[in-house]
């Protein structure tokens, strides 16, 4: 019979992990096999044995030429290795020698493991500043000298705040993990070479102290999955139209004034959108919001949230109970017009004192910062509407 | 070990080198040796013996000759014989310049 337990202390404390061991050999349960948190014992009569570890120069195992036959010869059967640092060894010959008999000589058997885990620790913290450093290059390779890299690096990963943050979490807490682990080893390294022997009986607590490092890992990695789900959960689709839906028509704007600003045909919202938002809109991904019957098409959803307000804001001051209904129709921007971003939506205006319903085309654009919404109902090409958007945002800027 | 720590031997190093001074030895000969020779002062455990001997082979201190299954055997080479005398020479040096200071 099997039975797995949590180690009582970190696996960097050998000597009250050997303690321990040797505990459990006398309740009857010998060692299997064991990791940084777990050990897996197998039941077997209560004994008095010694459980030592050493330390590994390579990875493979069966390990290095003739280490196991030497330690079998002279009392020690080999049992397990631990994390591919350490070889667990056993001993139930009371009168065997000690595993490492001269503290100087077995330090210098620890040099490789330290190195190793200062490594460890070296390439943790390195890593998001690698990857992050990687990112601007490719980025300004990619837009020049003059790009902005890191405004670039923020389109990109705009859309993956949560799963990052979740890596970020995951690489802090292997990153402690790898310190302590660092720093426990060297310690011991440290008074060996000063003739100081590990004490085999050092106390370990009946109950474990703190969260074991596997259990972090656990969560953290639990944290990434549930990001990753929730980034990749499908969206409500939109509803199915049941009216073939017109093309968007321009007002008759003619003979109207440049300075009119009446709301009822041009509205100029100078600060509609997030800096966020407008800055990152180039590269995101594409999706369709909902807000009640709101529609709206927007590339990243949680800085879109300001448009949607501003939207429902406006939709809704003017005594009418409004509905966009249907997809965004894409129109193509021609190429004088210097607006980067255009959509049409067909709204659907219900005037709450029960006077009847119109339809008509909402119509954002937008040039940076600067939104502009036009409802439409006459027969004008689209460029048309563009020229008198672009007319009046100059006004505007003019004006200010 | 660096290069320079082994300039100067420990005591369980140079009773390692010594036990070959009269022919070649497996792991259990040396540490038999060893405990005889010191009458139980020194006691070599098989993780510092395997340490010691991994060591000396990669500083061509002694040389493998023979593996029969589980038992290697190894000799010393000329290069441990030099490291041999040099460190019987200075631990003569030192126990001659104690002697001159006299007891304490």
């Amino acid at each position: 019979m099997n039975k797995r337990k949590l180690l009582p202390c970190g696996w960097h404390e050998l000597g009250a992990v050997e303690h321990w061991l040797g505990d459990m050999a006398h309740e009857g349960w010998l060692l299997v096999r064991m990791n940084s948190n777990w050990a897996v014992f197998e039941q077997n009569k209560p004994q008095n044995c010694r459980y030592r570890f050493y330390p590994c120069n390579s990875w493979a195992e069966p390990p290095e030429k003739g280490r196991d036959e030497l330690f079998h010869e002279m009392g020690w059967e080999y049992v397990t290795m631990q994390q591919h640092e350490f070889a667990v060894f056993r001993c139930t010959n009371p009168a065997a020698p000690e595993l490492c008999t001269d503290p100087v000589i077995e330090s210098e058997s620890y040099r490789r493991i330290c190195k190793k885990l200062r490594e460890r620790v070296i390439y943790l913290i390195a890593y998001p500043f690698f990857h992050t450093f990687l990112y601007l290059g490719i980025n300004r390779l990619m837009y020049g000298a003059s790009g902005n890299a890191s405004l670039s690096l923020v389109h990109i990963f705009a859309g993956l705040f949560e799963p990052l943050a979740a890596l970020l979490l995951v690489l802090l807490i292997s990153l402690i993990g790898a310190v302590r682990g660092f720093l426990g080893i060297r310690s011991i390294r440290r008074r060996l070479a000063l003739g100081d022997a590990i004490d085999h009986l050092a106390p370990y607590p009946a109950i474990r102290r703190g969260i074991p490092q596997g259990l972090w890992d656990a969560l953290s990695m639990t944290l990434v999955v549930l990001a990753l789900i929730w980034m990749n959960v499908p969206k409500q689709p939109l509803s199915a139209l049941t009216e073939p839906i017109p093309a968007p028509l321009l007002s008759n704007l003619e003979g109207q004034s440049h300075e009119k600003d009446n709301g009822s045909y041009v509205q100029l919202r100078s600060s509609t959108l997030s800096e966020q938002f407008c800055e990152t809109r180039q590269h995101a991904g594409t999706g369709i919001l909902r807000l009640d019957t709101i529609y709206i098409r927007s590339r990243i959803q949680q800085t879109a949230g300001l448009l949607f307000d501003d939207l429902v804001r406006t939709s809704m001051s003017d005594g009418t109970r409004n509905t966009i209904s249907g997809e965004p129709q894409p129109v193509p921007l021609p190429d004088e017009t210097r607006f980067e971003e255009l959509a049409c939506f067909l709204r659907r205006r219900v005037f709450k004192d029960g006077s009847g319903e119109t339809h008509e085309w909402l119509v954002i654009a937008r040039l940076g910062k600067q939104v502009l919404r036009a409802q439409y109902t006459g027969e004008q090409p689209i460029e048309r509407l563009l020229d008198e958007l672009d007319r009046t945002l100059t006004h505007y800027e003019e004006g200010n | 070990m660096s290069k320079k720590a082994l300039e100067i031997l420990t005591e369980s190093m140079f009773y390692v080198l010594m036990s070959f001074l009269r022919g070649e030895k497996c792991g259990t000969e040396i540490a038999t040796f060893v405990t005889g020779r010191t009458g139980g002062r020194v006691s070599l455990g098989p993780g510092t013996l395997y340490t010691i001997l991994s060591k000396f082979e990669e500083e061509g201190l002694i040389c493998e000759t023979q593996v029969e299954g589980r038992k290697r055997t190894y000799r010393i080479t000329d290069l441990g014989r030099a490291m041999y005398r040099a460190e019987l020479a200075r631990l003569r040096a030192c126990i001659h310049d104690a002697e001159k200071e006299g007891e304490p």
